[in-house]
Order: C-alpha cells, then sequence, then structure tokens
C-alpha cells in the first residue's frame, strides 16, 4: 500500500513519514506543488500541517487543493491541511481564540473511523493559531478540545478526514492507532 | 440496494484470509454500485454496536448478520 505525504513545510512533517513508513506502508514526502498526476495511483494521501497561518493561505498551500478535488482515495489533512481542506471545501477556518500550543485533553465525539477502538478522552499535542471555525458541507466532528470546537472530521461523503493536532508527534496518545485507523480505510477502498 | 445485513453477511462469507471486516464490506458495496455514503452509514452503525457491546468491529458485524 502506498500512501504519500504533502509537504506543507511543518515541522513534523518527517514525522508523519516516519510513521507511515513504521506501520509498513510505502510512503515518501512529496512538494505541494507536485502535479496531481504524479500521485495519482497512491492508496492515501497525507496533507501535512505547515508554518504558522499557512493553512488559511492558500497561495501557500500549492496544489492541496487540486489534490483534494481529484483524489479518489482517502486524504487525511494534519493541522493546516485539515484547515485548508475545510476552507476549500466550504467551511472556514479563522484565528483561534484560544491558540493551542502543547498537550491538550481531545474529547472524541464520535468513535468512528479515526477514533476507533480510542477512549473517550486522551491527550494530543497541538500547534496551531488557527482553527476550524465551520464544518463544509456534508462533513461531520469527531472531536473537540475545551479551546477547540473542531479537533477532527470527516466527509460522510468521501474518504476525508481532518485533524488539528498531530498525531504523529510521540506525546499524542494513540497517535499510531489513529494513523492504523486511516490505513484501514485506504485498504478499504 | 441490498439491506445492510445482507450486506454485511455477504461481506462476511467473502472475508479473505486476514482481511478487515472494512476492506471486504468496501468490495462487496462496489459489488453492488453502492456509494462512500452507503459504506459511512453501515460501517457506523457496526461500529456503534462494537462500543457499546465492548466487541470488535467483526464480532459486532457477526451479530449483525445473525451469525
Amino acid at each position: 500500500m502506498r500512501v504519500y505525504v504533502v509537504d506543507n513545510g511543518g515541522q513534523w512533517t518527517h514525522r508523519e513519514w516516519r510513521v507511515l513508513t513504521y506501520l509498513g506502508v510505502e510512503s515518501k514526502i512529496v512538494p505541494n506543488t507536485t502535479p496531481f498526476d504524479e500521485i495519482a495511483d497512491v492508496d492515501g494521501l497525507v496533507l501535512s500541517g505547515g508554518a504558522p497561518r499557512v493553512g488559511v493561505d492558500a497561495s501557500a498551500m500549492g496544489r492541496n487543493g487540486e489534490y483534494i478535488d481529484r483524489a479518489d482515495f482517502p486524504v487525511l489533512g494534519i493541522c493546516a491541511g485539515h484547515q485548508f481542506m475545510a476552507l476549500h471545501l466550504g467551511g472556514d477556518a479563522k484565528p483561534s481564540k484560544v491558540p493551542e500550543f502543547g498537550k491538550a485533553r481531545l474529547v472524541v465525539d464520535k468513535h468512528d473511523t479515526l477514533f476507533d477502538g480510542l477512549p473517550g478522552t486522551f491527550d494530543v499535542w497541538e500547534s496551531h493559531n488557527d482553527e476550524v471555525a465551520a464544518l463544509p458541507p456534508d462533513f461531520e466532528r469527531l472531536a473537540h478540545s475545551e479551546n477547540c470546537g473542531v479537533q477532527a472530521m470527516r466527509s460522510l461523503k468521501r474518504p476525508l478526514f481532518g485533524v488539528q493536532f498531530h498525531p504523529e508527534v510521540e506525546h499524542t496518545q494513540f497517535g499510531s492507532e489513529i494513523f492504523k485507523n486511516f490505513l484501514k480505510v485506504c485498504e478499504a477502498r | 440496494m441490498r439491506s445492510a445485513r445482507d450486506l454485511i453477511a455477504e461481506a462476511l462469507g467473502d472475508l479473505q484470509k486476514g482481511e478487515t471486516i472494512e476492506r471486504a464490506l468496501s468490495r462487496i458495496l462496489r459489488r453492488y454500485g453502492g456509494t462512500y455514503e452507503d459504506y459511512v452509514r453501515i460501517m457506523s452503525d457496526v461500529r456503534d454496536l462494537a462500543s457499546k457491546e465492548k466487541l470488535s468491529n467483526l464480532e459486532a458485524a457477526r451479530r449483525i448478520a445473525g451469525q
């Protein structure tokens, strides 16, 4: 199975690649300017986090919009990737009232898919000034925290997922399990 | 479209060695022209039961299928 990581300039993009590789998936990091046709035959795609504010700056997100529009495989947006996905598909992302840096307590609203088999609350690692303020049409919220209304979301129409927190960072509990659950979706297509 | 119970039963019958129920169900759904929404809906029911009854997804699927 092949799941690539789109590099949006985040500090932990390499960790995202490393988790996937550790889980036995063929993976590589590709620039976010890579033409879609060069990644079209993957089984899944991760849109990495990025520098501060980049998720709400479409001009800094390269071809992420094209990847989301044309993907017939599952896509997981992380942090900036999650915010961009929301904006691109008709939701909204804005500056957070309370930016989160460091550990936060995630509350799972729906155990489906990404949080399948996980506890109802657990610690996650955050690093964001912006957040998803409105879900795109046909998306549902999967988790929240005290200071962030949409910590995770998914589309009900297509295999698109977004997480505000960083599952690739070791301080996030069950980060590897979240990636495994995403890979199950990639396997099931 | 066939009922969720019948689709799950067929997915269970078509399960390959070491394969997840998610993958099998997805294959069966595609066979009958089902959509991703159908998959989400059916797997949500499976996972809800699994969570409620502390079962694996496979065990929950079997229970829904009446096996």
